[in-house]
């Protein structure tokens, strides 16, 4: 029978029925086939390129230790976010991001430093954020510690503060000072002068500033402005963003720096191209007394072995030669920025649990930097005698503030290029300071056309 | 049947006679792919610094066609001059201290001694040492209130010794970092010529009387004379285009006293973003690299003897 069966389907064709079904089974069939290939396409996570400068496998560095905390919790938040760290070194991100976005191979978010802020945008390779803030309410906008305008170009939001610090602080070597007989740091440039004289004996010196050109002359151009502010001056003048460092303030700030090689035979000619590691590392080996940096760092050195306890914070001394605070330098703070070409729903993702009340609660707390967010500040870590000197600071910040203007200089590279070659001549070459820093005031205004 | 040479021609024959064969497309097509890789990874970016050279940029974006103007900013500017003389004074000083470092130590590592292959590995070490890793090293030994060096000079001389940051002293501090990592390079060359050397030579010119300075004079230099030539090109091109070394040792500091013509570049164009005026330096360093070339290769061929 069923071999007649078979015969007759042979003989006859397939009957509609059949044909309808066997059509409904390969279409079945085709589309099992092609759901099994789409699956797992759906399943495979979206991988997001994060640019930083901080390598989490450092275990010895407590920013990156907490940086390391956050991008885990965040991977274990987003399963569907392949998150990937890609390490570029501080002074190059910036320079890197540039060329990665005109070649369209741009990360998705990359740190980068506030004052380059400007330059990027400008140069079209991060993306504005106000398509993500758009729909955020004033108490939203409003719960940032720095200006909402510190971060945007023209009327336009490009990045967001990752930290906030002050850039003023000094740290000194307790353990030296108190050799030289001082208990307290000083706080007008008279007492700092003698001071730096007191310490300078033998392999330490007292104070230095480096000036390489190597990491943008990165420790001068992030103190200098509240030595201007305080003589009643600026870099540039707001107006116009033509040079005013070469003015009487500069004048003044110049002599002084050369006179602490030349007069008071504190500083070393070798700071003309030292750059600012060099500097960090001469304070941790004990030749230098002093050190001039941001906040941030308390964390890293406070916790190294060959210097704890022998450390400790002081504001920058007023350059006016008044024991009153210095306004507050907060320019020169890590951002986070959208490269142009990012998976922008992914990036956003990203950057806002990096602004997070959490994550900034893990930046404090491990690596010690200061939250971006008032709200970040209820957190019950701010109210621990570990959280003390950080609350200081932030009150530092909020009773002596002052606009982060270096972040609106135009071509700020070329500025940097100019004052370095300027210090250089001052302090190697004992250069005349007015016609030298009048010199660079020219080669920079050229440049602006 | 005559004997046939390696080539499968019979001794006496042109090998260019006759139609030719057509398998010679064969190693043309096999050399393709690798001739139009180097085509795009080398001419084109040449092409396209060439093109910039003559355009106004901002940032990464060519703008319109300006002509010389970039080549005419250049030479009317006064810190070209010195980024050309800290270039020649560079590459010069350190050829002239690398060459005959590496002359000397080779003919040394070339007699049999105890230990010599210690000394062979030991020697050649600094080149294996990257740059960067090289000017981290010296700019550590060279500090003035951290270094060894700095100390032992500062002890000598009462004094606080500053190499890489007094002007006059900075260029000489370079160079020696450079000596010490680039040596080995010309080194290994020269110690590999002078292995070639037939030690009859050496015997019949000892028959003749020859004393040792007249055995090296017409003996072992002219054997290694094509070698010693091809290190001095290679060293003079690897010296003129360095970037690294300067860029962490000084930064091209102090008052631009260590700014070489290739940091320069690296400034122009990806620290103040001048691209075209960036490449327009590149394309002079390119040109005078050719021109150095070339009269070193013409040298090799007059003096070439063996």
């Amino acid at each position: 029978m069923a071999g007649k069966k078979q015969s007759a389907h042979t003989a006859q064709g397939i009957s509609r029925r059949e044909t309808l079904k066997l059509l409904g089974g390969t279409a079945a069939g085709l589309a099992g086939i092609l759901q099994a290939r789409q699956a797992p396409a759906q399943a495979k996570p979206v991988t997001l390129r994060y640019w930083t400068w901080q390598n989490s496998a450092d275990t010895k560095n407590p920013r990156a230790v907490a940086q390391a905390q956050n991008l885990a919790a965040f991977r274990k938040a987003n399963p569907g976010i392949e998150l990937v760290e890609e390490v570029i070194p501080w002074q190059n991100l910036h320079q890197q991001v540039l060329q990665a976005a005109a070649a369209n191979r741009a990360p998705d978010v990359s740190r980068q430093l506030d004052r380059y802020i400007l330059t990027l945008a400008e140069a079209g390779a991060i993306q504005p954020l106000d398509p993500f803030t758009k729909g955020w309410n004033a108490a939203r906008k409003n719960d940032y510690l720095y200006a909402w305008d510190d971060t945007t170009v023209g009327d336009k939001k490009f990045a967001f503060r990752q930290a906030v610090r002050p850039l003023n602080v000094m740290y000194y070597r307790t353990d030296l000072y108190e050799a030289a007989g001082f208990k307290t740091p000083p706080k007008t440039l008279k007492e700092f002068t003698a001071v730096s004289k007191a310490t300078t004996k033998g392999q330490v010196v007292g104070f230095l500033m480096p000036f390489s050109k190597s990491d943008g002359m990165s420790k001068f151009i992030q103190q200098c402005p509240p030595m201007y502010w305080v003589l009643g001056s600026d870099l540039v003048d707001p107006k116009t963003g033509k040079s005013t460092f070469h003015q009487e303030a500069g004048q003044k700030i110049f002599q002084w720096l050369q006179d602490m090689v030349y007069v008071h035979k504190v500083s070393p000619i070798g700071q003309a191209s030292m750059d600012s590691e060099t500097c960090n590392q001469m304070f941790m080996a004990g030749t230098a007394a002093c050190n001039f940096d941001h906040s941030s760092k308390w964390a890293e050195w406070s916790r190294k072995e060959a210097i704890q306890g022998k450390i400790d914070t002081a504001w920058t001394p007023n350059f006016a030669d008044e024991p009153k605070p210095v306004p507050v330098s907060t320019a020169g703070a890590w951002t986070l920025a959208m490269p142009k070409g990012a998976k922008a729903e992914e990036a956003w993702k990203l950057m806002e649990f990096l602004q997070s009340n959490e994550a900034e609660v893990t930046d404090a707390r491990v690596g010690g930097e200061l939250p971006t967010r008032k709200s970040t500040l209820k957190d019950p870590f701010f109210q621990t005698p570990e959280a003390k000197r950080m609350v200081g600071w932030l009150n530092y910040m909020a009773e002596n503030p002052h606009p982060a203007t270096s972040l609106k200089i135009k071509k700020l590279e070329a500025l940097v290029d100019a004052m370095a070659d300027a210090a250089q001549q001052i302090i190697a070459s004992k250069a005349d300071v007015k016609s030298t820093l009048a010199a660079a005031a020219q080669k920079y205004d050229v440049q602006l056309g | 049947m005559g004997q046939t040479g390696a080539l499968g021609a019979t001794p006496g024959t042109h090998l260019t006679t006759g139609p030719r064969p057509r398998t010679q497309l064969f190693p043309v097509c096999l050399m393709l792919p690798a001739v139009g890789l180097v085509l795009l990874v080398t001419f084109f970016p040449i092409v396209q610094s060439v093109s910039l050279s003559f355009r106004e940029t901002s940032y990464l974006k060519a703008g319109g066609y300006i002509g010389l103007r970039h080549y005419r900013s250049f030479f009317t500017d006064a810190l070209s001059a010195l980024n050309l003389r800290n270039s020649f004074v560079f590459t010069f000083g350190s050829l002239a201290l690398s060459l005959p470092m590496a002359l000397g130590l080779a003919l040394l590592l070339n007699r049999p001694f105890p230990g010599r292959t210690f000394f062979r590995t030991m020697l050649i070490l600094p080149w294996v040492v990257s740059q960067l890793l090289t000017a981290l090293l010296w700019r550590w030994l060279d500090s003035p209130l951290l270094g060894p060096l700095a100390y032992v000079l500062g002890a000598l001389t009462d004094s606080r010794v500053d190499i890489l940051g007094d002007p006059s002293t900075a260029m000489g501090g370079v160079i020696v970092a450079n000596v010490w990592r680039t040596f080995p390079y010309a080194m290994i060359l020269i110690l590999a010529a002078l292995q070639t050397i037939p030690y009859d030579l050496y015997e019949a010119a000892r028959i003749d009387g020859a004393g040792r300075w007249n055995v090296f004079r017409y003996v072992t230099f002219p054997m290694i004379q094509n070698t010693f030539l091809i290190a001095t090109i290679i060293l003079s091109i690897h010296y003129f285009n360095m970037i690294e070394l300067p860029l962490v040792l000084t930064g091209g500091g102090p008052v631009n006293r260590t700014e070489l013509l290739g940091l320069r570049v690296y400034r122009e164009a990806f620290v103040l973003f001048k691209f075209g005026f960036g490449a327009a330096v590149a394309m002079i360093m390119f040109v005078i690299n050719i021109a150095v070339s070339l009269a070193y290769i013409k040298i090799l061929r007059a003096e070439s003897r063996y």
